[in-house]
């Protein structure tokens, strides 16, 4: 049998009468790191939150193994999928611990197996002295921290099926150790099973980590492989309308992308940026 | 054992104990032991000598009085608590987005035109029209706060002062139109006091209270995981549009009904859910049933003190939890924000 896959077959989304998205492929196998990618605007958190079903899609098929995802019951639906939002709207007291054993909700397990889970996710992100403080006074990277955990508590044991977790823009407002240290956790996920779905970026972090990489162009696929062989100069010229250098060092497994500029020149030498105000007296 | 339950059984037992202090003062005393020895006396294990107008003081003022308070005050404590979690908002309270009038409004219109469509003479129509009236304002205010996935906070508190104001009109009105035996119905009911319970209105909101307020708690992890986000509880497996209709129609019917029969009683649902916010944190398997016993022994606390702080006269209830309230919701947000500042 070939690893499970959740699978978005030609899908579109509209917002109004406007397309956002225009028949996209994108396929999450299991054991995997999908990364996404593409400019502002180009419909890559339409796309994952088309596969969350948190947006209705107006043509196109989403599937986990050939099945429909409307056909799944809402709690299987929750324990094969977890999705990590952009921004968090959690504004109410409840603390780091029960926002984490939150996750547990769809599996209707033992009290007791939802603490020792909560408890080693705690354990496992470093939360242990945050965990009875109020979500709502831990900083950014805390907070994401934790809603991390939590969507770990919810696809927790992750031998129990295949599962698929989508992350949009996880390190957005991460600093760069925090960043790397969230998507080595993914990473590990994968090696357990895990299919993972993340907007990224920043393109050496996508070098980095995923095992493969969707380029989203203007509510279109426009590349979609291995990251080292789709992410060329060509690509961001084309794609991003920048130029990068990319480097290849011996002692690096992986390339190296170095930004070099934008392809237009920036109109900073208009003439109006070169005359003097005149103040008018008012009478 | 959670430190939380331990509170909520606390609330529970002082409860119990301010029922049996709050049946012995009022007009008329009535010792611990006087109140043991009616008790027994109806249930049968006692046979000290009790006085006829003891009993009917006991049992026909006090006792059905006691138990009204704490049913609507439990029930306003808890729809506060429910309705803060599904606008994921601390400042909705059944008063102030306009809920209460909603039921107010249908109320009114049943006493002062009830006659012209020679409706049947029940006791039912009322808390059915208190239900009709509830329902309509919080489907209303939802409707026009819902911006997108989002509950736009200062729609939500301009709509249920909409609701408010037109309640007010109409009431207003009413009250011009009414005859003088239903603008004596009608000034009674509006003043809101709990002094006209009997024992067949209390059955009557009882009847209505308690499986509503069963069905409030039932939801109580749903509403945690929507305290998260709607889409996040969508993912863990939430259906949120039933979660949101099973807690408006049941806080549209107990506080409709609350409403119904005893007038517009403010500020319960806002306090007492937040004063178990600021003590316990937001979860709602302690929010929602310490809001149940919480409110219940607020406005018996307050209806106590609103019939025997001028006795023989009788303080409107309403305007004694507004009082009482306001103020203390003020110093509250006061304290807040000074810790929030050191």
């Amino acid at each position: 049998m070939t690893a499970s896959t959740m699978r978005a077959e030609a899908i579109s989304v509209r917002r109004g009468a406007q397309p956002i998205l225009r028949a996209v492929d994108c396929e999450i196998r299991a054991g995997e790191l999908l990364a996404v990618i593409g400019p502002n605007g180009a419909g890559k958190s339409t796309l994952l939150g088309a596969m969350a079903n948190d947006l209705p899609i107006s043509s196109g098929e989403l599937t986990i193994d050939g099945v429909s995802l409307a056909a799944y019951p809402p709690l299987e639906m929750a324990r094969k999928r977890a999705v990590l939002p952009q921004q968090s709207s959690l504004d109410f007291p409840l603390t780091v611990r029960e926002v984490i054993a939150l996750g547990r909700t769809p599996h209707r397990s033992s009290p007791s197996e939802d603490r020792a889970f909560t408890a080693y996710l705690i354990d496992m992100f470093s939360l242990g002295e945050l965990a009875d403080r109020p979500y709502t006074l831990c900083s950014g990277g805390e907070q994401r921290r934790t809603q991390l955990a939590r969507v770990l508590a919810q696809l927790m044991p992750l031998e129990d099926g295949a599962k698929f977790l989508l992350l949009d823009e996880p390190t957005a407002n991460l600093d760069p150790a925090r960043a790397l240290e969230l998507l080595e956790i993914a990473k590990h996920l994968t090696r357990r099973g895990v299919g993972v779905m993340a907007i990224l970026h920043d393109p050496n972090l996508v070098l980095r980590v995923a095992d493969r990489v969707l380029v989203l162009s203007d509510g279109e696929c426009v590349a979609d492989g291995a990251p080292d062989e789709v992410l060329t100069p060509a690509l961001f010229e084309r794609v991003f309308e920048m130029r990068i250098e990319r480097l290849e060092p011996e002692h690096l497994p992986h390339p190296v992308l170095v930004p070099m500029g934008g392809l237009s020149e920036l109109p900073f030498d208009h003439p109006l940026f070169a005359t003097p105000i005149t103040r008018e007296k008012r009478r | 054992m959670d430190t939380r339950h331990v509170a909520i059984w606390g609330m529970i037992v002082a409860l119990v104990l301010s029922m049996f202090a709050a049946a012995t003062v009022g007009a008329m005393d009535l010792g611990t032991d006087r109140i043991f020895a009616l008790i027994g006396e109806r249930v049968g294990i006692s046979h000290m000598e009790t006085s006829l107008i003891e009993r009917s003081v006991f049992w026909i003022i006090r006792a059905p009085r006691i138990l009204l308070a704490a049913l609507i005050g439990g029930a306003l404590g808890l729809s506060g608590a429910a309705l803060q979690g599904i606008f994921r908002n601390p400042l909705a309270d059944p008063g102030l987005i306009g809920v209460s009038s909603g039921a107010a409004l249908c109320v009114v219109g049943l006493i002062v035109f009830g006659s012209m469509l020679s409706l049947p003479q029940t006791p039912w129509l009322i808390p059915i029209a208190a239900f009709v009236g509830a329902i309509i304002a919080t489907l209303v205010v939802l409707q026009l706060a819902t911006n997108g996935t989002r509950i736009d906070v200062a729609t939500m508190l301009l709509a249920g002062i909409a609701i408010n104001a037109l309640a007010g009109a109409f009431i207003g009105f009413a009250t011009y139109m009414a005859d003088d035996a239903q603008l004596r119905s009608l000034t009674m009911w509006s003043l809101g006091s709990l002094g006209g319970a009997g024992w067949s209105e209390l059955g009557v909101i009882a009847l209505f209270t308690l499986p509503g307020a069963a069905l409030i708690l039932r939801q109580r992890r749903a509403l945690d995981l929507l305290l998260l986000g709607e889409r996040e509880a969508n993912h863990l497996g939430v259906d949120v549009t039933r979660t949101r209709r099973i807690i408006i129609a049941c806080c549209a019917l107990i506080v409709g009904v609350g409403v119904g029969f005893v007038g517009i009683i403010g500020f319960v649902g806002l306090v007492v859910p937040h004063l178990l916010r600021l003590t316990g944190g937001a979860a709602h398997r302690w929010v929602l049933p310490g809001s149940l016993v919480g409110g219940a022994l607020l406005l018996l606390a307050a209806d106590t003190l609103a019939r025997t702080v001028a006795a023989p006269a009788e303080l409107p209830i309403g305007v004694l939890t507004s009082m009482v309230g306001a103020p203390f919701f003020l110093a509250l947000l006061l304290g807040q924000r000074r810790r929030a500042q050191a």
